[in-house]
Parts: C-alpha cells; structure tokens; sequence
C-alpha cells in the first residue's frame, strides 16, 4: 500500500469501505425503523380478531385459538425491538471508532509523505518521525481493527435478531392464512373474520419484504467489515 | 509551510509554522508556534487536524517529535485544538496538554483519553526548562470565556492567540512580521469588531500588556508585530468599537 509519495496510503481502501459501511449501517436499520409501528399494528389487529372471534361464538372457536396464538407472537416480537434499539447503538459507536480511527491513519500517512517529500531530515539526536509515525499508524490500525471487529460481533447478533423476527413473522403469517380458512366456515360470520384475516395480512407483508432487505443489507455489511479488519491487521 | 525563527538565543528558540502552500483555501490561515529550550519543546495553537500532515512535517525538521513535551491550546476552537489526538499518537506518554480548566471537558471531544493541565483563571508557569520559564495570562473574553496569551520575559515574546489576528490575503504574506501597520489595519479591523465582544476584557488586557515588555506580539492568524507596532496596535485595540454582532439583535422583527 505504499503511495506514490513513497509511504502508505490507505485512502482509495479506507474510503470504498468505510462509505459502504456507513451506507449498509444506516441501510439496514432503516429498513428496521417501521418495526416498532407495524409491531404496534398487529397488536391492535390481534385484539380486534380476538373481540371478532368472541362475536362469533361457537363459529369463532378455532379462531380465537388461533388469535391467541397471534397475540403470543406479537408479544415475542415486541421483545426484539429494545434488542434491536440497542443492536443500533453499538453499531453506530462502533461504526464511528472505525471511521475515527480510519481518518486518524490517513492524516497520520499523509504526514509520513509530507515528511518524505521534504527529504526526510532528521535533526542531530532526535528520533526519526518515520519510527514515531509508524508507530502511531500501527496503533490506529489497531484500533481500527477491533471495533471492525466489535461491528461484526454486533451484526452476528443483529443477525440473529433478525432471524427471530423473520420466524415469529412466518408463524403469524401461517395463523392470518388458517384464519381465512377458518372464516370459510364461521357461516353468518365468515364476512368479519374474513375482514380480519385480510387486514392483519398487509402488515405481515411488510414485515417481510423489511426483513428480506434487512438480511441483504446486513450481509453486504458482513463483506465490509471483513475488508476492514482485514485492512487493520496489516 | 513555512518556519520563520522569530527569536533565538542558543537553544531557546521562537519558530512560526505558517503560510502552508498546500493549504485548501476554504481552511482559515493560521500560525503554529514552537518554543524550544534545551530539553522540552511546546507547541503553541498546534492547528486543526487538516494541518496536521504539514505541522508535523515541518516541525520535525527543526526537533525531533520525542522533544515535545508540551501542548498549549489558547481556546478550544478547532483550528487550535482538533489535531490533539493525531499530535497525542505520535508524541510520547509524557505530552502535557495545557488549556484552560473551563475547557478540558470539551476538548475531549475531540480525544476522549487525553488529560489535560487546566489553566487556572489568572494563568500559570510552565516550565519548559530550568532556564525558558513561560507565563500563561489570561486573555478571557478576547474571544474565548477561558483564553489565554503565552508570555516569555527572555525572549520578550507575546503570543496573544486570537488577539491581533489578521485575515491577511495570499498575495500579502510575504514574511511573517507585519510592514505597514496602516495597511494591515484593513486586515485585522472587522476580525477584532466581530470576534472581541467584550471592551472591559479588552482593556483588561491592553493594560495588562502595557506592563510587560513586549517586543513581539505573535497571533495566531496572519503577521506579527515587532519594536513600535506592539505599541501601535495597542493604541489602535484599545479605541476600536467591539461586539459588532450586536447589530443583529436591532434587525430582527418579532
């Protein structure tokens, strides 16, 4: 990686991968920042099936099992969201010790060239700067490389996370498709609970197509952080 | 960038770091100053973090980077301040950072492991050498609440930060020491009407400066002063209006 000026030169890596990483970051919790909204909704929905299951008596039966299931999940997808929260801020602290520290190596290069250009004179007795600026940008690099480090711990466990709303998701997506089944044969009330299938399915659908762009994000920013520590070891 | 010794008596010396070619045009001009002796080096307003390439290319070619013991920060801005984590990496353990205690707990934003030497209210000593004793003063409220000059009796050297600061053109930096002091008036009037707000700190501080036999006053943007413009300019601070922020409050309409 040495520069055309004769020392390193970090710049062209650093930049490709720390402007993707900033990019997927923020990507893949954006794709998160409905959650806690459609988590919200589906509560609500699952409330108003149970009141509509209750409505239908003895043709509302198996509904209402299934409703509780419902509302079993939404309360298992309530959970992730102050894990997720969380996730985000570690992420973002570690995001930015990268970029910090990124930036740092690139100033401390540039003064090694600088030094370079100038003809590399070192006073009578003193230390060469070269030794101290090596030193500094090894120290950087270190750093560096345990928060990318640190960032990829947090997106194994964000990961994980995700996994658990996307499970939790399909369950809810399996109960919305048997409570349209079951509607078929509530007879005076096939029409409401009909309704009530209908409606829990939007936010179901957009849990999903959140979570498909979240997994591709995150595993975009798997690759990144790998370049980066990769980057920060050597 | 440039290195102009300034003052020199064997290995006491004054150098400014200024006038950096390189430098990108949307980045203010500043002077960064080095005091030596015969041990420690301090380095006065080392400069924001995009100088630091230059600053530290320069500086290593008058003392080695292990004899820098001392930082001096005369405020927290950051054309003073921001390059501190970078001058920390390459510095030993035993850097001393000197800025006023009001500030400590902000300039560690900029490097959140650094520990400073808080400068009390009415200055201190620093102690460079048994031989170069330096004196904070304090220089609060011109601009900064928690400002500070640097003071060296021997060398008879006052770097006074942002007081007497000058916003000098390109083409008009040729030397480090001002020429004709009615010119360069044009230069540092509207910076000093702006940036001072406070006229009871400004006399303060002329009359402070009055006691001390100062043959050069060294700010940290554009010229020097030398032999009678210390005395002009003081004459010329102490009449100039402050605080022409002020007019702003008249112009709103609620």
């Amino acid at each position: 990686m040495a520069s055309g000026m004769g020392w390193h030169d970090s710049a062209p890596a650093f930049e490709r991968h720390v402007r993707g990483l900033h990019e997927r970051c923020q990507g893949a919790y954006h794709a998160f920042d409905t959650l806690p909204r459609l988590v919200d909704q589906l509560r609500i929905l699952s409330v108003n099936a149970e009141l509509a299951s209750a409505r239908a008596g003895d043709h509302g039966r198996a509904v209402r099992v299934l409703t509780h299931f419902a509302t079993e999940s939404v309360t298992r997808l309530l959970a992730v969201v102050p894990r997720m929260v969380e996730l985000k801020k570690l992420t973002y602290g570690f995001a930015g010790t990268v970029m910090r520290a990124a930036a740092d190596v690139l100033k401390i290069e540039a003064a090694g060239s600088r030094v370079l250009a100038a003809g590399h004179s070192v006073p009578a007795g003193a230390e060469d700067p070269m030794v101290a600026l090596g030193r500094a940008r090894s120290a950087r690099l270190g750093a560096l490389a345990a928060a990318a480090a640190g960032l990829s711990r947090t997106h194994q466990q964000l990961l994980d996370a995700v996994r658990s709303v996307r499970e939790v998701t399909i369950q809810v997506e399996i109960i919305t498709a048997n409570i349209a089944i079951e509607a078929t044969s509530a007879g005076p009330h096939e029409r409401d609970l009909q309704a009530v299938a209908d409606t829990m399915k939007g936010p179901v659908d957009q849990l999903r197509a959140m979570i498909d762009e979240a997994q591709r994000l995150l595993r975009e920013a798997a690759e990144t952080n790998l370049a980066l520590a990769t980057l920060g070891t050597k | 960038m440039k290195c102009y010794t300034i003052w020199q008596n064997g290995d006491h010396r004054w150098l400014a770091f200024a006038h950096d070619p390189d430098q990108p045009d949307n980045i203010i001009d500043t002077n960064q100053l080095l005091v030596t002796s015969e041990s420690g080096c301090m380095l006065l307003d080392p400069g924001g973090v995009e100088l630091f390439p230059a600053m530290v290319a320069a500086v290593t070619q008058e003392v080695g980077l292990d004899r820098l013991k001392h930082l001096f920060f005369s405020h927290q801005d950051p054309d003073v301040s921001s390059a501190l984590p970078l001058w920390r990496q390459v510095c030993g353990a035993d850097l001393a950072v000197h800025v006023s205690w009001m500030w400590a707990g902000f300039v560690s934003h900029f490097d959140r492991e650094a520990e400073f030497q808080g400068i009390p209210d009415p200055g201190c000593e620093i102690a460079l050498s048994p031989s170069v004793r330096l004196l904070a003063l304090p220089a609060h409220y011109l601009h900064s609440p928690g400002n500070f000059c640097v003071y060296d009796a021997k060398a008879k050297v006052l770097f006074s930060g942002d007081i007497g600061a000058a916003l000098v053109p390109k083409d008009r930096q040729d030397g480090i020491f001002v020429t004709d002091f009615a010119e360069h008036v044009h230069y540092m009037d509207g910076f000093h009407r702006r940036w001072l707000g406070a006229r009871e700190a400004r006399d303060k501080w002329v009359a402070m400066v009055r006691r001390l036999e100062v043959d050069i006053l060294a700010p940290q943007h554009g010229l020097f002063f030398q032999g009678e413009d210390v005395g002009r300019f003081l004459d010329w601070l102490e009449a100039l209006p402050l605080g022409s922020g002020l007019e702003a409050y008249d112009q709103v309409r609620v």
